[in-house]
């Protein structure tokens, strides 16, 4: 027996008290987690593909547009451009390498881009099993294309016009699969890669004319280029220049006042969790008020009771915490495969985090404070008082 | 007032000229009076005349306002609050006028937490032989509100005596009995108080149990 044992006890004696204060405290954490899990996967969604891209060059418009269409594959492309011209840029000498991108086909909803195989070498992707498209017509399927499609090698599908599901089908061809990309958790798990012959054939372009890109992800050679080369391309070119580093940071602060908003929910969640464990403590000093006397009679000092009531509230806190995150993680086990499919953001549920130590102390700290008054008024009463209430 | 010091010279308690006084209220004089131990007293009264007063007095549980209360040699009136926390921790056992527990721990655990909260070395062999020695053994694991009331008289004598007492004080423990158990209850105190070496110092108004005692203080 000692304060942490008897503190359990009182807890678990106090029955629906206690329970729904867990219930606010775990609903404030488990938010906290999850708020912060989202955060990170968004974060890291958008970091990861960004990698080793310094630059994207498309057709004019909104820089965003063409950084989500070009990179992220999750909005309808500027426009094309001409191959030529954005050959010409790839040439200059601060441009380390380039890869050229052209889409607007999808197969049920997946991307369709035609590219060359240096596209997966861009994101240091392998194939899990096949060979890499060489003719016109051949397919590279993402892992979770392949998972999600059932498509396998071997398998032919139509191609269909725009990315909506129901888009126009282009069914004279067939695309037929010949290698699988193995995952990755980058954009390419979601994508059909085919080589830009192909995009250019489905259209039926016609000979001599101009051939056309979509756009083109540039790596600079060093930081110089960073600084003039953006501006060249917008100033002296038909084409547009867009920093990734840039858009995204300016995406993010489109979804920061979103993020404020979840922050002061869970602020306020758990400020409510304090103020429910200030008035269950409140309630419970008073109806065991002759029980506190009757431990100061057995010889118990003020600061004893004192250490006492206060370990019960930081277990309130600690149970709460736990149950918080417990919840949080399993928020995360049942996004995990919407955020996936829909976003490509990877969540990990079986990741914890040093953040969520500190929630855990967090909470616990806001409990300690918030059963600091009553249990130095429950620890001060008079004792001889209180038995004669009682016992009158 | 008949004296008999031969276990020890030493008065176990020695009042002298206390008085007390409530907010508001006339001030109690209480008269001299010591207490050997195994003498056991009874401080007796009608209700009002400051007999339960008296009782928390030498339990420290009010403080002294005039006069000197002496127990076991050491004038309690000038221990720091803590000091007098520890002290009857130490020394004094109470049995209250309703036997009321810590409602989430068990039966034995209660014992247990009268030696946990007295300081002392927690001990549950000798606490189960406490409930052994009261009948209660079987009783340990349920909680309190499920004895019946002559249980829950046993259990409150047993966590008092729980943390070795050399004092057992006890605030009117027979009064609301009818006559047959007020006598058990007086004869539990007693033979209790015997086997745990425990000086008995019994507050009440309770007309029938005042001839078993030699030694009375009445207010």
């Amino acid at each position: 027996m000692n304060v942490i044992s008897i503190g359990y006890k009182n807890l678990k004696a106090s029955g629906l008290r206690s329970v729904l204060t867990l219930i606010m405290l775990a609903a404030g954490v488990s938010l906290a987690v999850l708020l912060s899990a989202l955060n990170e996967s968004v974060d890291q969604g958008f970091k990861k593909n960004i990698k080793g891209t310094d630059m994207v060059v498309g057709a004019k418009g909104s820089p965003l547009q063409l950084i989500l269409s070009a990179i992220y594959q999750i909005d309808n492309p500027t426009g094309n451009i001409s191959k030529a011209e954005a050959e010409n840029l790839a040439k200059n000498r601060l441009v380390d390498r380039t890869v050229q991108l052209s889409f607007g086909d999808s197969y049920k909803g997946r991307k369709i881009i035609g590219t060359s195989p240096e596209y997966m070498d861009w994101y240091d992707v392998g194939l899990e099993s096949g060979r890499v498209w060489s003719e016109p017509f051949e397919a590279v399927v993402g892992a979770q294309v392949a998972a999600e499609t059932g498509l396998s090698i071997g398998s032919t599908f139509h191609s269909a016009h725009g990315s909506d599901m129901d888009a126009e089908v282009h069914d004279d061809v067939d695309f037929k699969v010949v290698g699988i990309m193995e995952h990755s958790s980058t954009i390419l798990d979601r994508v059909i890669l085919v080589s830009d012959q192909s995009i250019r054939d489905l259209h039926h372009s016609e000979p001599g004319s101009e051939e056309e890109i979509t756009a083109m992800l540039v790596r600079f050679k060093n930081k110089m280029g960073m600084l003039s080369l953006p501006r060249i391309v917008n100033e002296q070119t038909s084409m547009q220049a867009a920093l990734p580093a840039i858009e995204v940071n300016r995406l993010m602060g489109l979804f920061s006042v979103g993020r404020q908003v979840f922050e002061i929910v869970t602020i306020l969640l758990l400020a409510l969790g304090g103020i429910s464990v200030l008035v269950s403590m409140i309630n419970a000093m008073s109806d065991r008020a002759y029980e506190l006397a009757l431990i100061r009679a057995m010889g118990a000092g003020r600061s004893k009771l004192l250490v006492m009531i206060l370990t019960e509230a930081a277990l309130l806190g600690l149970f709460g915490a736990v149950f918080g995150i417990i919840f949080g993680h399993v928020a995360q086990a049942l996004l995990k495969k919407q955020m996936m499919m829909k976003y490509g953001f990877e969540l990990n549920p079986l990741d914890f985090t040093a953040f969520e130590t500190a929630l855990i102390l967090g909470t616990v700290l806001i409990c300690v404070l918030a059963a600091l008054f009553p249990a130095l008024s429950a620890s001060r009463r008079d004792v001889f008082k209180t038995l004669k209430e009682y016992e009158d | 007032m008949e004296k008999k010091g031969e276990l020890d010279p030493k008065p176990l308690v020695d009042v002298v000229n206390l008085s007390h006084q409530f907010d508001g209220q006339s001030p109690i004089q209480f008269p001299d009076f010591q207490c050997f131990q195994g003498e056991h007293m009874m401080i007796s009264g009608l209700s009002g005349s400051g007999k339960s007063t008296l009782l928390y007095l030498i339990a420290g549980m009010l403080k002294v306002q005039s006069g000197q209360i002496k127990v076991l040699g050491k004038e309690i009136q000038n221990f720091s609050r803590k000091e007098m926390d520890q002290f009857r921790g130490e020394n004094v056992g109470i049995v209250f006028q309703k036997a009321r527990f810590i409602s989430s721990l068990s039966v034995l655990e209660n014992v247990i937490a009268g030696q946990y909260f007295a300081g002392k070395q927690k001990d549950s062999k000798s606490a189960e032989a406490l409930l052994k020695s009261l009948g209660l053994l079987q009783m340990k694991s349920k909680q309190p509100r499920d004895l019946s009331g002559g249980e829950r008289q046993r259990l409150s004598v047993a966590r008092a005596l729980a943390s070795q007492p050399k004092i057992l004080l006890a605030d009117e423990p027979t009064s609301s009995l009818d006559d047959q158990n007020a006598e058990k209850v007086y004869n539990l105190l007693v033979k209790e108080a015997n086997a745990h070496g425990a000086t008995l110092i019994l507050v009440s108004h309770d007309q029938r149990i005042r001839s078993h005692f030699q030694n009375i203080v009445s207010l």
